[in-house]
């Protein structure tokens, strides 16, 4: 059987990214193979010039389009996930995303304003979601970040995320 | 030969810088510019600064001992006040940091959403949620059942109200009233036993509480198991 028809097939019709183990256990074939038919997918792309090819980590892959291509892809683009997001709301993303699991009331001393609004807006993204409750009097919810979020900052993990330090070294260079 | 003469007059002073009387310390300035006029020293501008430099250190030591110096300084609250000013200071630092975060994280997801993935659902919080227990489901018999709810549901227990129009609630008021209107008393149970269904029961009881919250009657239970006594308000 063709590998190749088949793993860009899957991809094609897949709600969303593929983990590797589903094509090992379905191909029979190890990382390394599979990874080499997503090469060779990808170079049949590249060489016929299609718009898409096949994104992938460690863990899963996935069919995304071209970026150089993004501004010409109009409508049909799905609107972006932070748009019209004030800066106090990615400040509160930011927060949840390096202090996870957060109670509203740490992000709030940290911020030293009410964050509420901004939870619920990037609740209602799909970005953070409730991770349980405190264990202390009154059981405040704890917030934390979803697997969309993870997927726009094109990590795997939130352990992926960069040093906070990393972010004003780079600024710094610009 | 003569920078040692003015290291020496400094020494001098510093030794004495503690004593109070002026014309010691009058003589030992006079000693140091002395030396300071030295030609070769002059030439020696490196030299002669550093000179000039320790000669006011030792003077602002001196002014400040000759300050008044405040005896009952109490520690605790000046370090209370510093860890309060750090801690201030570090949460101004902390959230500057985070918004610096922020917008560089919005940056990134811009970035990356130049590549469009090909999955369907976007901006849906329960993607990769997975649930606790997934429900087999036979889609035959699921569509079977489907057929015979649809088909005869009037037949199956259970389904008889499907097409039941509810009560209105405006009428079983007007009802209600009627009824308790020609007779000098009755009971809830009495008027229950006239309707045909639950969902008639139900607006009965809905009408008797309104009827009772707008004043048109009375109604009293004196004991849970007791009938609920219904009559006209004369009031």
């Amino acid at each position: 059987m063709n590998n190749k028809k088949v793993i860009s097939a899957i991809l094609l019709v897949s709600d969303g990214p593929v983990e590797h183990e589903y094509f090992q256990n379905l191909l029979e074939i190890n990382q390394e193979e599979l990874i080499s038919v997503f090469s060779e997918i990808n170079n049949d792309l590249i060489t016929t010039e299609i718009g898409f090819y096949i994104k992938h980590d460690s863990i899963k892959s996935d069919i995304v389009t071209n970026s150089e291509i993004s501004d010409l892809l109009g409508d049909v683009k799905p609107p972006a996930i932070l748009r019209g997001l004030s800066t106090p709301a990615l400040e509160t993303l930011a927060i949840i995303a390096y202090e996870q699991p957060v109670t509203k009331l740490k992000i709030s001393e940290i911020r030293g304003v009410e964050s509420e609004s901004s939870i619920k807006t990037l609740e209602s993204r799909g970005l953070i979601e409730k991770k349980g409750e405190l264990d202390v009097p009154g059981n405040p919810i704890l917030y934390a970040t979803t697997e969309l979020f993870l997927q726009k900052l094109d990590i795997t993990s939130i352990s992926n995320l960069p040093m906070i330090g990393e972010y004003f070294n780079n600024s710094e260079e610009e | 030969m003569d920078n040692v003469q003015v290291i020496e007059n400094l020494k001098q002073l510093l030794v004495e810088h503690t004593s109070n009387t002026e014309i010691q310390i009058a003589n030992n300035l006079t000693m140091i510019f002395q030396s300071f006029q030295n030609k070769s020293l002059k030439e020696d501008i490196d030299s002669y600064a550093e000179f000039v430099l320790l000669g006011a250190s030792l003077f602002e030591l001196k002014a400040k001992r000759l300050l008044p110096q405040d005896e009952e300084v109490d520690w605790l609250d000046e370090v209370e006040l510093i860890k309060d000013k750090d801690l201030a200071f570090a949460r101004l630092l902390q959230f500057k940091a985070f918004t610096e975060v922020g917008i560089a994280m919005a940056i990134k997801v811009k970035e990356t959403e130049k590549e469009i993935s090909a999955f369907k659902y976007y901006q849906t919080s329960s993607l990769s949620v997975k649930p606790e227990i997934q429900y087999e489901l036979d889609i035959n018999k699921f569509e079977d059942t489907a057929v015979e709810v649809f088909s005869r549901y009037k037949t199956i227990q259970g389904f008889s109200h499907i097409d039941k129009e509810l009560p209105d609630l405006q009428e079983a008021i007007d009802d209600l009233l009627k009824i308790v209107d020609k007779r000098l008393n009755t009971t809830f149970e009495e008027l229950l036993s006239t309707v045909d269904s639950s969902q008639e029961a139900v607006a009965f009881f809905l009408a008797l509480l309104e009827a009772v919250r707008w004043g048109f009657i009375k109604a009293e239970q004196t004991n849970v198991n007791k009938d609920i006594i219904i009559e006209k308000n004369y009031e």
